[in-house]
């Protein structure tokens, strides 16, 4: 048995719950080897209330710090009903757990009554699975693996990456900036309420399919051709400095620079952007 | 090297990379003709992408569907045998007629066959056997891809499914089966238009309509409404008047449930 790969990092830091009227609490840090540094690892992020930001490094170890929000919930907000005149503290320190398997490191927040702050380094070709609820963006730079995020309350930020990118969330903004765009992955970004905003290389290939929905609009500097849907009008503002403007009932298909890869773009209250990287 | 050569030696360079003057010229076409090299990257991406394929195991399907085969074979057989009753027996011909007949049979065979090799495919039944294939590869790697533990790969697996003409049963059933239970929203939201193109089939309207009530992101939620709607699927009425009630439901939904019941209805 080569259990010896299996690393197991299980960092209770339930011992900190002491009420706290510090801003900031001391970072609970901890560094994870991968079983195989030569080969690309997966970083799986689990977080109910918080933040959630993804650096990729030069280095072959995964580095998690889970930095808890601690602070005074003022007494007029939460005064408590069961004990009249008192203030009722935040309880920080969330616990944070970490577990790593033949590459796969697995990280959770399982507090759910406290903000906690996820800042993780990664080697550049990790792909990461993050999924938040409440109470903070997701922010992820410099990745050439494959990006899944899921946020509800929050926006999704990426930023310096080459890989492929799935991404949802339904109260805030998508925006994605891409270095380059390796592999055939079809991408796939979406929100309910919030902007989507895609920077792709000039020269990328791609079948693009959108849709907008109430007030949305889709902007974009890139060549658009246009495919099927009739109704559509399209203006042109490059030549006065502006963009290149499509506004089509709902839902546009279309290609930049011959078509490839495939991408999707939604949102239901609010517009879609697509830049070319300048 | 024209075209026509440089496609037939396309597959030579996939497989051992054509050394040598041939492969020379080859890449020289490819480099200035587009058409040939857009071509050339397809059948690569395609090449690549089976490559990466899991090898098949053979379900125990394969044998029940063999043997059933080799029986609708049979019954075939005999009936060909009852109509064999019906031609008159050869013999009672007299052989110059028979002679005379055969020369017919042959000369008709070489008009037909001279009329016919002005167009370059090959016999029909190869063509349809090879469509087969094909379709059959395509399923194989529509399901692997779709059974895949990264999301952007699932999502490759739908898209390659709305390139299929007649998805099979099992392919139906598994993107069903995605809709529901995929934990990506951005995968389960493809589903629902990857389901639109094969909403001809009866069990995919109503299982559409079914999943509404079982869908939790208001994305899925409102795509699966607009979806019933451009189906006028009154299946889904009772689901769109539970959305309507529901107060923990977004508001945005709730709006597209009630617009949604007046249009279905």
């Amino acid at each position: 048995m080569k259990n010896v790969n299996r690393v197991l990092f299980v960092l209770l830091v339930l011992g900190l719950v002491a009420p706290t009227l510090c801003a900031q609490e001391a970072a609970d840090r901890v560094v994870v080897p991968l079983s195989d540094p030569g080969k690309p690892g997966i970083v799986k992020a689990h977080l109910i209330n918080g933040a959630i930001t993804v650096t990729g490094y030069g280095g072959k170890e995964v580095i998690v710090e889970a930095r808890p929000r601690g602070k005074v919930v003022p007494a007029e907000e939460k005064s408590s009903s069961k004990h009249p005149g008192m203030k009722r503290l935040r309880v920080s320190g969330g616990g944070l757990q970490v577990e790593e398997r033949q590459n796969l490191v697995e990280i959770e927040v399982p507090a759910w009554k406290a903000d906690v702050d996820l800042v993780i380094q990664v080697p550049v070709a990790t792909s990461l699975q993050l999924h938040s609820v409440n109470n903070g963006g997701i922010q992820v730079e410099n990745i050439s693996g494959e990006i899944e995020v899921e946020n509800v309350n929050g926006s999704i930020t990426l930023t310096r990456i080459s890989g492929s990118v799935v991404a949802q969330t339904v109260n805030g903004n998508v925006t994605a900036a891409f270095l380059r765009l390796e592999g055939q992955k079809p991408l796939s970004l979406v929100t309910l309420n919030g902007d989507v905003d895609l920077t792709l290389p000039a020269s990328t290939k791609a079948d693009l399919k959108m849709r907008i929905d109430n007030n949305g609009e889709i902007y974009s500097d890139f060549e658009l051709q246009l495919q099927e849907k009739t109704d559509r009008s399209v203006r042109d503002e490059r030549e006065k400095g502006g963009r290149f403007r499509v506004t089509i009932d709902r839902s546009v298909q279309g290609s930049i620079n011959g078509g490839g890869r495939e991408i999707t773009l939604k949102t239901f209250n609010g517009d879609i952007l697509l830049r070319k990287a300048k | 090297m024209n075209c026509q050569e440089a496609k037939r030696r396309m597959p030579d360079l996939l497989q051992d990379g054509l050394s040598g003057e041939e492969g020379r010229r080859l890449r020289e076409h490819l480099n200035a003709c587009p058409a040939c090299w857009r071509e050339w990257q397809e059948l690569h991406e395609t090449w690549t992408r089976l490559g990466l394929l899991p090898e098949a195991q053979p379900s125990p399907e394969l044998r029940r569907g063999f043997y059933r085969l080799l029986e609708a074979g049979r019954h075939e057989t005999s009936a060909a045998g009852r109509w064999r009753r019906w031609i008159p027996d050869l013999r009672l011909i007299p052989p110059a007629m028979r002679l005379a007949a055969a020369l017919l049979v042959v000369v008709i065979g070489f008009g037909a066959g001279f009329l016919a090799g002005g167009r370059k495919h090959g016999d029909p039944e190869a063509i349809t056997r090879l469509r087969g294939e094909v379709s059959r590869l395509q399923h194989q790697a529509s399901l692997s891809l779709l059974s895949q533990s990264s999301a952007a790969a699932r999502l490759q697996g739908l898209s390659l499914t709305t390139r299929l003409q007649d998805p099979d049963q099992r392919l139906l059933q598994r993107l069903l089966d995605i809709l529901d239970n995929d934990p990506s929203v951005n995968v389960r939201l493809s589903a629902v238009d990857a389901l639109y193109l094969f909403a001809e089939h009866e069990e995919v309207r109503s299982a559409l309509a079914a999943s509404l009530a079982r869908q939790t992101s208001p994305l899925v939620q409102i795509a699966l409404i607009d979806l019933m709607v451009s189906l006028k699927e009154k299946r889904a009425a009772s689901a769109l008047r539970k959305l309507l009630a529901d107060e923990e439901a977004v508001a945005e939904v709730r709006q597209r449930a009630r617009s949604g019941i007046e249009q279905i209805l």
